[in-house]
């Protein structure tokens, strides 16, 4: 519209003023120029997106997944195997050492098994002392349990399981026993055997004592 | 006057060249002759299929019909930290190169919960199998992929170990996807 404006008011120009005129009008023409070239790229653009439609095909691959579970059971006779944890009911070892006297030995076996589907090791992790109430030894407890030895070690068979093992490691203190591999195909059993002495040596303060030590096997997947 | 003689005779030089004008149209006439051009117009074909064993390509491009994975290790029996792997090779059939886009896997059942498991795939090359070794030694997964050169995968699957890892007894499916989109030659 300025433009037309402008081209009323040049009428009575001259030639010459006239030229200037379309030279100041290039600009415009130009402005044109640049947009009708951008339409055409306009148009060119929709015709490349076109032609980057393309073929497509997907590939899938999958797999069931599963855990396994893992867990361990325990026997001190050949009865079945049960799961004695934290939270469940320990399981007795049958020492029948009641009535200690100095120089008494007693030996007992536990029996551990994974019960889940995964193999495992499973280790002496622990031992905890308590009198027969459930509270800290004191007095005569705790002379019976500084007095007591035990030793724990693994064999091939309950049988194997007499008082000639050696009983050298102080009841509260966990006797070194390697790692054990428990296998689920085939299972295997693994035989703890537990000795317990009261040295001949043993203080009289002793007498009458009560101690309850409780060991914990510790089960863990490979 | 002046001006009216020169405007006849301008008036007569124009006819005269309209009558010229026709001669010269008269004369164009001539032979004439057509080219054609003719073109065969087909279109390419584009497969793209994959193999659990190397050997043997099929379409699976649903997940109704993925490809079964072999794992070197059992997957149905993972405890935490367990790491298991298994190969998958892509084949490009057809005529067309194509882009190679490598779809995050979806997990079901116990495993639609993240981070149970921890997946990895890299490209082992020219090579078709999947263990620690080669896994270690793979590349990123290629984002092109040309007809005639398979890509060899390499799938990694990371038990979780921790409180939000995997779980005694968890169970699911877990479906890997690629997709190929062809490319102009």
């Amino acid at each position: 519209m300025a433009v037309e404006r402008d081209l009323g008011a040049a009428v009575a120009l001259t030639r010459r003023s006239r030229r200037d005129q379309n030279r100041r009008r290039q600009p415009a023409l130009t402005f044109r120029r640049v947009r009708a070239l951008l339409a055409g790229g306009l148009v060119l653009g929709v015709g490349a997106t076109m032609t980057i439609a393309a073929w497509t095909d997907q590939e899938l691959a999958t797999t069931t997944v599963s855990a396994g579970t893992f867990s361990i059971a325990s026997r001190s006779d050949q009865g079945a195997f049960t799961s004695h944890g934290p939270t469940e009911t320990a399981l007795t070892v049958p020492l029948d050492a009641t009535g200690l006297y100095p120089g008494l030995k007693k030996a007992a076996y536990v029996q551990v098994q994974a019960s889940g589907t995964l193999p495992g090791t499973v280790n002496l992790t622990a031992v905890t002392v308590t009198n027969n109430a459930g509270t800290t030894p004191t007095g005569a407890d705790l002379a019976l349990q500084n007095a007591i030895k035990v030793g724990v070690s693994v064999v091939t068979a309950p049988a194997n399981c007499t008082t000639a093992a050696t009983a050298g490691t102080a009841l509260n203190v966990v006797p070194t026993v390697a790692a054990q591999a428990v296998t689920v195909t085939p299972l295997n059993t693994i035989t703890y055997c537990i000795v317990l002495e009261l040295p001949s040596d043993a203080s009289t303060l002793a007498q009458g004592g009560t101690v309850k030590p409780t060991w914990t096997f510790t089960g863990t997947t490979n | 006057m002046a001006i009216k003689d020169k405007r006849r005779k301008v008036l007569a030089v124009l006819a005269g060249g309209l009558v010229l004008g026709v001669g010269a149209a008269v004369t164009l006439a001539a032979w004439n002759d057509s080219e054609f051009a003719n073109g065969t117009f087909t279109a390419g074909s584009f497969t793209f299929t994959g193999s659990a064993d190397g050997t043997t390509f099929s379409d699976h491009a649903t997940s109704a019909t993925a490809a079964s994975l072999t794992f070197g290790l059992n997957p149905t029996n993972l405890s935490p930290d367990d790491v298991v792997y298994a190969p998958y090779a892509l084949r490009l059939g057809g005529s067309y190169d194509a882009t190679l886009d490598s779809i995050a896997p979806v997990g079901t059942g116990d495993f639609a919960t993240a981070g149970k498991l921890t997946y990895a795939v890299v490209s082992t090359g020219a090579t078709f199998g999947c263990d620690a070794t080669a896994f270690a030694a793979g590349t990123a997964v290629p984002t092109t992929m040309t007809t005639g050169t398979d890509v060899n995968l390499c799938i990694q699957v990371t038990a979780v170990s921790g409180a939000s890892g995997i779980e005694q007894g968890d169970t699911g499916t877990v479906t890997w996807q690629w997709n190929a989109t062809s490319v102009q030659p």
